[in-house]
């Protein structure tokens, strides 16, 4: 009998499952459909328009948090990626490396802790040092959460790499930056950039540590948004969150097409 | 007279992994002595420690005592990539996101040299192999054999001192194999090379070797060309790991400068040549090829032994017979179905006739 088969037969099975996809997708649904709306409504449908894509865009606040945002992004996700890249091939590669054990628990170790307490510790300890806040401990802050999400693409990929391939470029006499820049790399490079842009959303989206961290004027798109929210909700909203919800889409899938094959491919 | 130079000279070589009390030795004081422009194989099973040999001579593990020579040059200091040798890999290991061309002239340009040169060398390597045709293609659009040939060139391309093969051959299929086999010589001979190449697969050694060392257990029992291993086994290990053979318990009556008269269980007398110290009254084991064995009627032959042909198995060419001599033991002979030769029944009284050159004394 076909497993399958035998779970569509539970009881509720149908309900459960459609419950699920409402409760996930209804509300984005929503927010994209009202970001057409014609009138200045989030509840009521008044006819279609692009209006509100348009104030947004014209927006000056959203414009410069947009700004920030990807510039914080880009810049956190690059230096992640890079640190995730080192720690991959450190962990995964070196076998006499003593902290290996260590090393993994402390790089997975963010995922679990509460972000809110992240938030905490790192205002506290940007305070304490005396690093300013602003743009700066924003892009130190994202870079340091981000490295987990990066370094996970990577290691599959590489895991997926045989030994054999450092050892033949070891062999044809290449050094140990050579076999890097021309072996290595080039075969972790659908790893790296699922983890680059993995961590690239992350960065774009992260709210609770952004909000901590965020100095007066620092002002990125969520931290936007949520100050938009406050004063009042309009279509706005709606269209500045479905391009949100595009570009995470975006990143995401092809993060996932590029990691999904480890092993050798082109 | 000058002291010889040996394209790999290894020395007491031991190679432990793990710590020193609780490691797992997988070389154990080995020391080899391989000339130069030699087709030199490292048989043995699986875990007997030939290819941790032969990835000490490439770099890839370190000795845990002993040295290694390479033409009369210490190596033992050098990372992999500063020792002019180079591995083909069993699984080849080419490069999947480099085409034929860039896989065959990557050591060319880890050396530094000149785009024309590496070019030209990269053309003649392609030639060799016969792959020219094929130089823009990615390693996942070749077959097993065509990658096989990368793989060759690509280590072949820097004119290695010694090319290093790790069991090339046991990817491809039987048809495939052995025209590799004529081929791999023929690349040996050509290019003038020392090919150090590591199998299990006794015909393959036996078919393209100039020398052989059989190994087991992390130690070398014998070194030699091919009929060498094959008609002298020094042990026990040597003379069953190739081919067929008999075992025969005896025990020495009388020893003679190269050859000692032995007795069987059954009482029976036969003479087999000694090259290892024994003394009367020793218990040994004789071991004799079932080929050098042939059988004649009753009473036909003088120094045969009598028995009772037990199980034949028909080959077409030649006829397997087991012969039963007395309750312990029985020997396998093969015996060509010539027109002269006798042929017999399960049940049949024969003579055993055992040559006494290829019957042989063994060490343990």
């Amino acid at each position: 009998m076909n497993p399958t088969r035998d779970l569509k037969r539970y009881p509720g099975f149908g309900g459960i499952t459609w419950a699920c996809l409402v409760f996930l997708y209804g509300p984005l649904i929503v927010i994209a459909l009202y970001s057409f709306n014609e009138i200045r409504s989030i509840t009521v449908w008044g006819g279609f328009s692009f209006s509100w894509y348009v104030k947004a865009f014209n927006n000056d606040l959203i414009q410069r948090a947009t700004y920030n945002s990807l510039i914080i992004a880009v810049s956190a996700a690059t230096a992640s990626t890079i640190c995730a890249t080192a720690a991959a091939l450190a962990i995964l590669r070196n076998r006499a490396f003593r902290g290996r054990e260590a090393s993994i628990g402390i790089i997975s170790l963010p995922l679990m802790v509460p972000e809110i307490v992240t938030a905490i510790a790192s205002l506290v300890f940007f305070v304490l040092v005396g690093i300013p806040l602003g743009i700066g401990s924003i892009l130190l802050a994202h870079t340091v959460f981000c490295i987990p999400f990066a370094y996970l693409p990577i290691t599959a990929r590489l895991e997926g790499i045989e030994g054999h391939y450092e050892e033949a470029a070891r062999d044809l006499y290449a050094d140990s930056w050579q076999t890097f820049r021309y072996v290595m790399l080039p075969m972790m490079f659908p790893g790296i950039v699922a983890g680059f842009m993995l961590a690239f959303i992350i960065s774009l989206d992260d709210f609770i540590i952004t909000n901590f961290v965020a100095g007066p004027g620092a002002t990125t798109l969520p931290l936007a948004i949520y100050g938009l929210v406050r004063t009042g909700l309009t279509p706005e909203i709606n269209a500045v969150s479905t391009l949100l919800l595009l570009v995470s889409i975006f990143f995401v899938t092809l993060s996932y097409l590029l990691g999904k094959k480890p092993g050798p491919g082109r | 007279m000058a002291k010889d130079v040996y394209a790999v000279n290894g020395i007491s070589i031991t190679k432990i992994y793990g710590t020193e009390a609780s490691g797992v030795t997988a070389l154990n004081d080995v020391s080899i002595s391989i000339r130069d422009n030699e087709f030199f194989t490292l048989l043995g099973p699986s875990g007997c420690g030939k290819t941790t040999l032969l990835r000490c001579i490439a770099g890839f593990e370190q000795l845990s005592s002993g040295r290694i020579l390479l033409f009369d040059e210490e190596i033992d200091h050098l990372s992999p990539n500063r020792r002019p040798v180079n591995t083909v890999f069993q699984h080849y290991a080419l490069f999947p996101h480099m085409t034929v061309a860039e896989n065959i002239g990557f050591s060319l340009r880890m050396l530094k040299q000149g785009e024309a040169k590496i070019k030209a060398t990269v053309g003649q390597m392609l030639d060799l192999v016969h792959m020219t045709e094929f130089a823009g293609r990615h390693p996942a659009q070749l077959s097993g054999g065509q990658q096989q040939r990368v793989a060759l060139a690509r280590a072949l391309a820097s004119h290695p001192k010694v090319l290093l093969l790790d069991e090339p051959l046991s990817a491809l299929d039987l048809k495939l194999r052995q025209e590799m086999r004529v081929e791999l010589k023929q690349l040996q001979e050509e290019t003038g090379i020392t090919f150090i190449f590591v199998t299990h697969d006794q015909e393959e050694a036996l078919t393209m070797s100039d020398r052989i060392a059989v190994m087991s257990d992390g130690k070398i029992q014998q070194t030699g060309n091919p009929a060498d291993i094959y008609e002298n086994p020094v042990n026990h290990f040597v003379a069953d790991f190739i081919g067929e053979t008999n075992f025969l318990e005896a025990t020495i009556q009388s020893v003679h400068t190269d050859n000692a008269r032995c007795v069987l269980a059954n009482g029976a007398q036969l003479s087999a040549s000694l090259t290892v110290p024994k003394e009367k009254g020793n218990r040994v084991t004789i071991c004799i090829r079932p080929e050098k064995i042939s059988l004649d009627n009753p009473g036909t032959a003088a120094g045969g032994i009598d028995g009772t042909v037990e199980r034949l198995i028909y080959l077409g060419t030649d006829t397997h017979y087991l012969v039963q001599l007395g309750s312990q033991t029985s020997v396998l002979a093969r015996i060509q179905n010539s027109r002269q030769s006798p042929r017999f029944k399960p049940g049949d009284q024969a003579t055993v006739v055992m040559d006494e050159s290829a019957c042989r004394v063994l060490a343990d």
